[in-house]
């Protein structure tokens, strides 16, 4: 999988938000919401290929998720994936 | 007006408008969808708008202007102004009308956006239009009164 090019996070309060600057413009009506570790996330899987193992390792890396089953965090992982999906944010799978 | 139709973001105004002011100090537009109906008939709840940064001289009578005033945030169209402050009105309004001193103002509307159709707010046919919409608030807060007196009847 790969992100599309060109977006960024950006934190507005206490909401991630992705936007896609253009050129001298910076678009906010249309914009979406991530929370802290999806932003952080999408931080870390942008411009490079991916794979579902790698975005559940690099979150057990950071975060203290021993408490969470591999499952649980496999299973949220493909939420993220079918979110990013669904609004056109990934350009391969 | 920091709500949104197409994605999500739901953040109060005094947040979102704070992050307007820091992108368009940095020289860049902002577009946005617009939370609201006063700048009726000209501009509606869902629109979107351009904002630019402004300088002095684009300050102009009929021109839309985003400024924080002392009820919030505001998007209304210039109705006067002088040296230090600028008066805004919202179409849609029958009476009130901000002051607004020049250092409150964030930016002004280079164009609008209503269904993707793109609406010239600039232009001498809108500004005229909107003019002389704001010239006939008396008649229309008239007009207002007497509906009013006749549904209470």
């Amino acid at each position: 999988m790969r992100l599309k090019e060109g977006l960024t996070v950006r934190k507005i309060g206490e909401d991630y938000v992705i936007v896609a600057p253009e050129q001298g413009m910076l678009d906010l009506s249309k914009v979406y919401s991530l929370n802290e570790t999806a932003a952080w996330l999408w931080e870390k899987l942008e411009h490079e290929d991916f794979e579902l193992d790698h975005m559940i390792q690099l979150v057990r890396d950071r975060y203290d998720v021993e408490s969470i089953s591999t499952q649980q965090l496999e299973e949220d992982m493909k939420d993220l994936i079918n979110f990013f999906k669904q609004n056109g944010l990934l350009i391969s799978e | 007006m920091s709500q949104n139709l197409e994605g999500t973001l739901r953040v109060a105004n005094n947040i979102f408008f704070k992050e307007v002011k820091e992108i368009l100090s940095s020289g860049k537009d902002v577009l946005f969808t617009i939370n609201g109906n006063s700048m009726r008939p000209f501009l509606s709840h869902g629109d979107k708008v351009l904002i630019s940064p402004h300088n002095y001289n684009d300050l102009k009578i009929g021109k839309i202007i985003l400024a924080k005033s002392k009820f919030g945030y505001v998007l209304h169209r210039l109705v006067w102004k002088n040296n230090t402050k600028i008066w805004l009105a919202g179409d849609n309004n029958l009476v009130q009308i901000e002051e607004i001193e020049i250092k409150d103002i964030l930016g002004f509307v280079k164009y609008a956006e209503s269904n993707k159709e793109r609406i010239n707010v600039q232009s001498f046919v809108h500004i005229t239009l909107s003019m002389l919409w704001f010239i006939l608030r008396p008649l229309r807060l008239f007009i207002y009164k007497i509906k009013v007196l006749l549904r209470l009847k």
